[in-house]
């Protein structure tokens, strides 16, 4: 039995650092040019560089996202970018547009993915990329986990296919509503997500109503592990490069665990993890299509769900101090807890200074600055500062 | 050589209008395998190919094509060998697809039949036609390519190409049904949705069992440019009346005719007369969808503040390797060209207090306060 891999996002270098840190097997990550997350905070050159060394000193890989649909004039500018990139020695390119494959596999020998923006559905599309030099194809998300197995009785290939966190409304690349509606390009790194607006719908056969109509849920496949290690799919995915960091330590956590459980007891349950998972922001949860084709959609979405705050990261430690990364105010009054990639712990923050030793009170405590509280046993880098919601 | 004048056709009777309009190439509508059908299907028969199969003999100087743009999914590809068998058996040589994989599937069990690839969105640039032109013999041009991309595609790729030049704008393709989640028992669902953020936009959609299709609040129209498009060369013009009325398609479709013809700018009055919603020439003129939003900056961005004591020190998350300063470095945020310079070089440590001479990405340093230091301004050197 193979051991799916977990690629998660990593949206900055230390996005990629904690993702490793807690569990992750590999990245996936954007430069500023010809991803589809222009407005993340990517990566320059030395930080890809440094984050592709960190994960080969740790036997994992970085895989770098060029999957935007380019237009030809900006083509120009794609083979140095390639050149600049392949130096670095990551894993994979993940790309859709078969212009800047056939680009890429013309001037380095970077194994190449096929993006899901490309709406890979079925085993001759599947085909057709590993022709073209394709190591591996990111399925459309429309495809089921029976589907895959399909695919692999026709096609000897890498599958990938995404596991969890948000889903595009459309088949991802079929899609310009942010084109037409915010002059932004959604297959350029522009989508507003327009779709997730609220919507009055108005037809022939029912009263005008509001609903947000095309609220595609967040997916979450952690119950279907078994199915995807049995079909022999190479790799799980995780959707997320602009999620915080909590986001992306809990799900490499929380699938490395489930991933492990299952390759050791293919019955085991990975129940109290799904919990766990829930507790980050989330627009609730469906099974999307790995089990079948979804036709019911909640349409009454009111706000995003959890049951955590992410207050802060731990950036460095000394024999006394954990300094942390604020992203949230929060009260000493209140229980908080460690997340590491050991699992979670109580932490008992009795006392709070700036880098300067100056102590501050909860006045003090604004988004975007930093403050040593006391070391325990417990914490390590990359520790993740968390408050339950009241 | 004139353009072919091209529209789609659902029925025998839809045949003979688009015809008698001006169309001299018709597309074979079967809601089985055309997606965007309005038509309510029967995924399993055929039946509505073979009738306008049939038809197609009726008029021997017109062309046609088959319309089988859905993103087949493995197990529909029984559905696909159905299709290919109907084609061969008849004299219609054509087929439209938008799936690569189909693409590729009928290229190889069947040579004979000719393919245009319709990718809706996405094939954008001239190498990617390249590529795909190796197995298309057709490519319909991406209603997003602005005419000068068009003009610098041709010149690098020679092969047939099609336009959209009148017709609704599809915004997004889902294999999803959201009008269907709320009226589970109709099969095929017209009607439009505005956001409640920009009321008055009205988009229509179409939910039908391929899946959800929105559409923008206005059509494409390049009446008023058709000298342009003639100068283009394209093999053929696409008038898109699908969903539309009978009025709709023939007056649109008499109008390009007539540019066609006397090789005129046509005339928009009439059209817009019987069009439920306005017609624009949309991304043809111009596409300014990808601006560079990243302000030009002189000097390199070393890294993000991340953390201000005010009259004491600063901290810096570094993106940059850090090998000490040769001259001041100074402050901004990024959406102002406005900085803070430091006086002189000032001194560096870690974050626990440590001089620092060395550090590479993702480390944090620590420099003196100055006046205006913001977080996320950035540190340029």
């Amino acid at each position: 039995m193979g051991i799916p891999e977990l690629l998660v996002p990593a949206g900055n270098l230390e996005k990629l650092k904690i993702a490793l840190t807690y569990g992750a097997d590999a990245v996936y990550v954007g430069t500023s040019l010809f991803g589809l997350r222009k407005y993340a905070p990517n990566f320059t050159l030395s930080e890809l560089r440094h984050g592709i060394e960190f994960a080969h000193q740790r036997n994992k890989r970085v895989y770098i996202v060029l999957n935007s649909f380019a237009h030809t004039h900006t083509m120009d500018t794609l083979p140095d970018m390639i050149d600049a990139l392949a130096a670095l020695n990551p894993d994979a390119f993940i790309i859709s547009d078969r212009g800047v494959f056939d680009l890429a596999r013309a001037r380095c020998s970077v194994p190449l993915h096929v993006s899901t923006q490309a709406s890979v559905t079925n085993a001759a599309g599947c085909a057709y990329w590993k022709a073209a030099g394709a190591k591996r194809v990111i399925l459309a998300r429309e495809v089921s986990i029976a589907a895959c197995t399909a695919i692999l009785d026709h096609v000897p290939i890498e599958l990938e296919i995404f596991i969890h966190g948000a889903m595009c409304a459309s088949y991802s690349g079929k899609c310009v509503i942010s084109n037409y509606t915010a002059a932004r390009d959604s297959n350029r790194g522009g989508c507003v997500q327009s779709c997730r607006h609220r919507f009055g719908v108005h037809t022939n056969t029912a009263d005008t109503r509001e609903a947000h109509i095309m609220n595609a849920q967040d997916l979450m496949g952690i119950h279907h592990l078994k199915s995807i290690v049995s079909a022999g799919i190479h790799s799980v995915k995780i959707e997320g490069r602009m999620k915080s960091n909590l986001y992306v330590a809990q799900v490499s956590r929380l699938y490395r665990q489930a991933i492990d459980r299952i390759v050791q007891d293919p019955e085991a349950t990975c129940n109290d993890l799904e919990n766990e998972l829930e507790t980050v922001s989330n627009r609730t949860f469906s099974d999307g299509f790995l089990d079948q084709r979804q036709t019911a959609c909640n349409t009454q979405f009111t706000q995003y769900s959890k049951s955590l705050h992410f207050l802060g990261t731990v950036q460095a430690l000394d024999d006394t101090y954990a300094y942390v990364h604020l992203k949230q105010p929060f009260t000493t009054d209140t229980p908080m807890q460690w997340i590491t990639p050991t699992g979670t712990h109580t932490a008992a923050i009795k006392s709070v200074t700036n880098a300067a030793n100056m102590p501050l009170t909860a006045a003090d405590l604004k988004p975007n600055c930093l403050i040593k509280v006391e070391r325990t046993a417990d914490i390590v880098p990359y520790s993740i500062l968390t408050q339950p919601v009241s | 050589m004139k353009p072919e004048l091209i529209t789609f056709a659902g029925s025998v009777d839809g045949i003979h209008t688009a015809i008698q309009a001006g169309a001299t190439h018709i597309i074979l509508d079967d809601p089985a395998i055309s997606c965007r059908s309005y038509q309510d299907p029967d995924l399993r028969r055929l039946d509505t190919l073979d009738q306008l199969l049939h038809a197609t003999k009726q008029y021997p100087g017109c062309q046609f094509s088959v319309n089988c743009d859905k993103l087949f999914h493995t197990h529909e590809f029984a559905l696909l060998d159905q299709v290919i068998g109907r084609i061969l058996d008849s004299p219609v040589r054509w087929m439209r697809v938008q799936d690569i994989g189909a693409m590729a599937y009928i290229a190889e069990h069947a040579p004979a039949i000719r393919i245009i690839l319709n990718t809706e969105m996405g094939n954008a640039n001239a190498q990617s036609m390249a590529a795909f032109a190796q197995t298309a013999h057709r490519q319909v041009l991406g209603n997003e390519l602005p005419v000068s991309a068009i003009k610098t595609i041709q010149k690098s790729v020679d092969t047939q190409y099609e336009l959209m030049v009148h017709g609704p704008i599809l915004l997004q393709y889902s294999y999803r049904r959201y009008l269907g989640s709320l009226m589970e028992t109709e099969r095929v669902i017209q009607g439009s949705i505005d956001d409640t953020d920009y009321p008055g936009r009205h988009f229509p959609v179409l939910d039908n069992p391929h899946g959800h299709f929105m559409f923008f609040y206005m059509d494409r129209c390049l009446l008023g440019y058709s000298s342009v498009v003639l100068g283009l060369n394209l093999s053929g013009w696409i008038v898109d009346g699908r969903g539309q009325s009978d009025t709709y398609l023939t007056t649109a479709l008499s109008a390009y005719r007539h540019c066609l013809d006397s090789y005129s700018t046509g005339d928009i009055a009439p059209v817009q007369a019987v069009s439920p919603r306005p017609l624009k020439p949309m991304f043809f003129l111009v596409n300014n969808t990808e601006q560079d939003r990243e302000p030009a900056r002189d000097g390199t961005v070393l890294g993000t503040v991340i953390d201000v004591i005010k009259g004491d020190c600063i901290h810096v998350s570094l993106c940059e390797p850090f090998r000490g300063f040769q001259d001041p470095p100074r402050l901004g945020l990024p959406q102002h060209d406005r900085y803070q310079h430091y006086a002189s070089i000032p001194p560096v440590h870690t974050l626990t207090g440590e001089p620092c001479t060395t550090a590479e990405p993702g480390d944090i340093i620590q420099l003196p306060w100055i006046k205006g230091a913001s977080p996320k301004a950035v540190l340029v050197v």
